[in-house]
């Protein structure tokens, strides 16, 4: 071969730079959607009632319990798919029930009536985590 | 390989430029944000040797370079990252020359595979402790495209000295 042939950029050479950049492209997609699901598992699903702490569990376990509260108060509260949300409760508004389901730290769930506040914490993008 | 004096002359020069090229880089350093990653252009010279001269001879030159810089600035736990990285550069560039690759693909392989080994060594010397399987992969990519855009600057770099300086001169015959 012309030695002077080996030192033109080829097709070859262009074909090469595709599959890297490619292999690039799906590691730091892989490694994106990885710190994701890292990210997602410290979130912790925190309940106050009267801003006392009731209830700590992480958003990754599957739960379904009762907080009680004063007066006969009760909403139950169900974890499941790394989300939270009240699945029923016996306060007058039911807007708790009505706010569905949350999943990203530092959204919450809130019922007036029983002075109770279901927030999710921790995981990146939480502003406590942050702050702190 | 039979050794003429010319030729050691002209390949201990080229040693020297080597191992120059890499001072060079330690003492003005230029960073592009990724930690760990330079342009190496004492790759430049190597690639010279492997098309003037060939593997063997480069393959000399790459372990007695990183032995040079190790005894000379750095200390043994670097000296496993580098020689690995050199070693299984220089296999796969001679690997891949054989090829339908110009010195642009062979130059780019050796920047990535250089820039992989080093990470793997690490893995296993140091266990980079705490480093998430995520920031691993991301780190992973981003080495990847370094070590391709770097191993392109050397490549042409390297072409521009072969054209002008012809390799028959050289190589000693």
């Amino acid at each position: 071969m012309n030695p002077t042939e080996e030192l033109k950029f080829k097709r070859a050479d262009g074909m090469l730079a595709a599959a890297l950049l490619l292999a690039a492209a799906v590691l730091f997609t892989l490694g994106g959607f990885l710190q994701q699901s890292e990210a997602g598992s410290d979130k912790r699903v925190r309940v106050y009632r009267d801003g006392e702490e009731v209830l700590d569990a992480a958003i990754t376990e599957e739960l379904n319990t009762p907080v009680f509260s004063e007066d006969d108060g009760e909403n139950i509260i169900s974890i499941r798919d790394g989300k939270v949300c009240v699945e029923s409760a016996n306060c007058p508004g039911q807007d708790c029930v009505k706010m569905g389901w949350i999943s990203q730290p530092g959204e919450e769930i809130i019922c007036l009536p029983h002075k109770l506040v279901i927030r999710i914490e921790g995981g990146e993008g939480d502003v406590d985590a942050l702050a702190r | 390989m039979h050794w003429q004096g010319k030729k050691m002359a002209r390949l201990s020069l080229l040693l020297a430029v080597a191992v120059l090229l890499g001072y060079v880089e330690a003492v003005i350093p230029v960073s592009v944000g990724v930690p760990g990653v330079k342009l190496g252009l004492a790759n430049c010279a190597l690639l010279f040797v492997l098309y003037a001269f060939g593997p063997a001879e480069a393959a000399l030159v790459s372990v007695l370079r990183t032995l040079i810089i190790a005894l000379l600035f750095t200390n043994l736990p670097m000296l496993i990252y580098s020689l690995s990285g050199a070693l299984m550069s220089i296999l796969l560039m001679s690997l891949i020359k054989r090829g339908p690759f110009s010195i642009y693909g062979v130059s780019a392989a050796g920047g990535m595979t250089h820039n992989l080994t080093q990470l793997l060594a690490a893995l296993i010397v140091a266990g980079l402790t705490g480093s998430t399987p995520s920031f691993l992969l991301t780190y992973a990519s981003l080495l990847i495209l370094c070590g391709m855009v770097a191993g392109f600057v050397n490549a042409f770099l390297a072409s521009v000295l072969l054209q002008r300086i012809s390799p028959e001169a050289l190589s000693g015959n």
